[in-house]
């Protein structure tokens, strides 16, 4: 098999928030690749870290927020020994960050046309009115929204839900970039146009672009992913390719995610299984390993030690590994 | 557009007519009477008696409700009680002075209280904001009459810069009208533009969390860029709602301008007038002053919808 370098490689990256004296490590010592042309799915609960892992990936948190990372390798370039210039041509350009609420990241005063183009105009120098309005049709008419030359003209609020989430990724993809971060783009979007979104940024990945897909409904990992990594509490417990991954999960917590969802075939169950307990925050995450107090198999097994005392150390050289001391055990 | 100002004119008529009720009942209802105020000690009753039935004012109130409100409709204003003379063209003539004033007064309200605010608020908490804030709650404590007088202590009297009050107009010297103009608009600058100054300050700190401002970041637009066309474009929205809702401190406050650098304008005018009891005098100008209020409000919510797309009237 030949080596192929991945297009973004993470060697322990920490995000830390300093809160009164102490730092509270909001995503934890977290390493993984993006292979080029790949989507991989990143999934968890709130407040496990991926919308701030995403965010780290562009040096973007928010301050006082700190990345720490012992490497990380974009495209050949180590992200971490860049200056904030330099970071700037490569946000938007390279790396694009696409949201839930694609309404409230637009600049309510201004048109379609000025919101899609003034990327192009800051990291192109592009100046001639006539060449901007050429660009920002045709990034328009690659995510499929209809009347083009109408849309162009309107505000983001006058545009409906689906037709918002198109503009915000024609932004996104209008340079190109060689990495999406697509954080929940289709939650707030109902089931036909979330279809529609889903289609189209398969279409994105078959023309090359990578995709990190933070979400936290496995339905549509099962859809549009090729790999999918597990996020509890800072920390990723499960890694593999979906097909591994869903066929056979291996860390107790992935196991409760994947048994609360409703099975597509045959009757609905009488009630669905659903993991008990409440995610940790940040400032308090459990030792050992961190899913212990609501882990099933934890309290099956008699509570051993190991979990309350020991951080669990998958075998990260394998495709499918999960962060758990009794890994492929556990009731299906 | 059109239809939002043709209805909003139409719910302002039934406004303005219970308006000019209230207005002629309270202006009779103040104690004294104008004709024997006017005449002092030499008003033998007789005389009093006639110079009252001569301006109408021993007509039933009802009657000379009717004749008042006849006028208004027809931009007849009355006649003034103590001098008999058409009020009209006494009114037009005040007009440009208090517009002028006006105007130039607003113009110091959003160069002083805008830039304040913008910067105050996009550095919060840096050292331009910890100067800005405190001098802003300093300029709101100050009272116009106050700020009016040292003003002309100073840069009048003591530095001999600018003429201590009067009126030239525009017209006839605009080198000199300008000078005059100066220290009075000045003064409604330094008192009204903390309050503009505060609400930029507010909702432009507010807008660093917006996530289209964290948004714009991401896609490495240049920091020019995102000041000019995301927080500039997005602050000055709030500063038409404010001038609108500050117009009525803004003639209230020219009352007392007018009055101390002895500008001739409309609100002078109503001083003039309360002071000798002209009841038909200070009804019509509050008449007047009330219709240009709801003018200028109209204006400043037009302006404020082609500022902000999202406000379609």
């Amino acid at each position: 098999m030949i080596e192929i370098k991945p297009l973004i490689s993470v060697e322990n990256l920490t995000v830390e928030f300093p809160v009164r004296g102490s730092a509270v490590r909001a995503v934890d010592d977290v390493s993984f690749e993006v292979g080029h042309g790949e989507i991989v799915g990143l999934v968890g609960e709130s407040a496990s870290g991926k919308s701030t892992l995403g965010l780290s990936l562009m040096r973007m948190v928010p301050s006082p927020g700190r990345v720490r990372a012992r490497r990380m390798e974009f495209d050949g370039r180590d992200l971490s020994a860049l200056d904030e210039s330099q970071l700037r041509q490569i946000r938007g350009s390279e790396i694009s960050l696409i949201v839930q609420d694609a309404l409230a990241t637009m600049n309510p005063v201004t048109t379609v046309l000025e919101q899609i183009t003034e990327v192009v105009r800051d990291h192109e120098g592009v100046r001639s009115r006539r060449v901007l309005r050429a660009r920002a049709a045709q990034a328009l008419r690659d995510v499929q929204l209809p009347d083009v030359e109408i849309n162009l003209r309107r505000y983001p609020h006058e545009l409906s839900g689906g037709m918002q989430q198109r503009v915000a990724i024609a932004q996104g993809l209008i340079l190109g970039p060689k990495l999406i971060i697509a954080d929940e783009p289709t939650t707030a979007l109902d089931v036909t146009v979330q279809a529609q979104i889903l289609s189209l940024l398969k279409q994105i990945r078959d023309g090359g672009t990578s995709i990190i897909f933070v979400t936290h409904d496995l339905a549509t990992v099962a859809e549009i992913c090729d790999r999918v990594l597990v996020m509890y509490a800072g920390r990723i417990v499960e890694s593999g390719t979906v097909a591994e991954v869903f066929a056979e999960p291996q860390h107790p917590y992935t196991q409760g995610l994947l048994a609360s969802l409703l099975p597509l075939g045959g009757d609905p169950p009488k009630r669905l299984d659903a993991i008990s307990g409440q995610p940790p925050r940040p400032e308090a995450w459990p030792s050992g390993c961190r899913f212990h107090p609501r882990c099933p198999l934890w309290k099956s097994k008699g509570e051993p030690e190991i979990c309350v005392n020991e951080d669990p150390q998958p075998d990260e050289s394998r495709t499918h590994w999960a962060a758990c001391h009794f890994a492929g055990e556990g009731v299906r | 557009m059109l239809r939002y100002i043709v209805n909003r004119l139409l719910i302002v008529v039934p406004l303005l007519l219970a308006l000019t009720v209230l207005l002629f009942l309270y202006v009779h209802a103040v104690p004294g009477d104008p004709i024997a105020g006017m005449l002092g000690p030499n008003g033998t009753p007789e005389l009093v008696a006639q110079i009252r039935a001569d301006r109408g004012l021993d007509r039933p109130l009802l009657e000379q409700y009717w004749s008042w409100l006849s006028g208004l409709v027809t931009g007849d204003l009355g006649v003034s009680l103590i001098s008999g003379q058409d009020i009209t063209p006494i009114v037009i003539a005040r007009i440009p002075a208090t517009l002028q004033l006006t105007f130039a007064g607003l113009f110091f309200v959003i160069l002083i209280g805008f830039p304040a605010g913008y910067l105050a608020g996009k550095h919060k908490g840096g050292w331009l904001d910890r100067i800005l804030s405190p001098a802003a709650l300093i300029g709101l404590s100050m009272p116009a009459f106050w700020v009016g007088t040292l003003l002309i202590l100073v840069l009048g009297v003591q530095l001999r810069w600018f003429p201590t009050g009067g009126y030239v107009a525009f017209e006839d010297n605009a080198w000199q009208s300008l000078r005059l103009t100066l220290m009075p608009a000045l003064v409604l600058g330094i008192t009204l533009s903390p309050f503009l100054a505060r609400m930029v300050r507010a909702s432009t700190a507010e807008l660093a969390h917006e996530p289209f401002i964290v948004q714009a970041r991401t896609r490495g637009l240049l920091p020019g860029t995102i000041s000019r066309r995301y927080l500039l474009r997005n602050a000055i929205l709030p500063v038409v709602i404010v001038i609108g809702m500050q117009l009525g401190t803004l003639i209230g406050g020219q009352v007392i301008v007018e009055q101390l650098f002895n500008w001739p304008g409309v609100a002078r005018l109503l001083i003039e007038g309360a002071v000798r009891r002209d009841y038909l005098l200070v009804q019509s100008l509050i008449f007047v002053i009330a219709v240009i209020y709801i003018v200028i409000n109209l204006l400043t919510e037009v302006v404020h919808a082609s500022l902000d797309p999202r406000v379609r009237l």
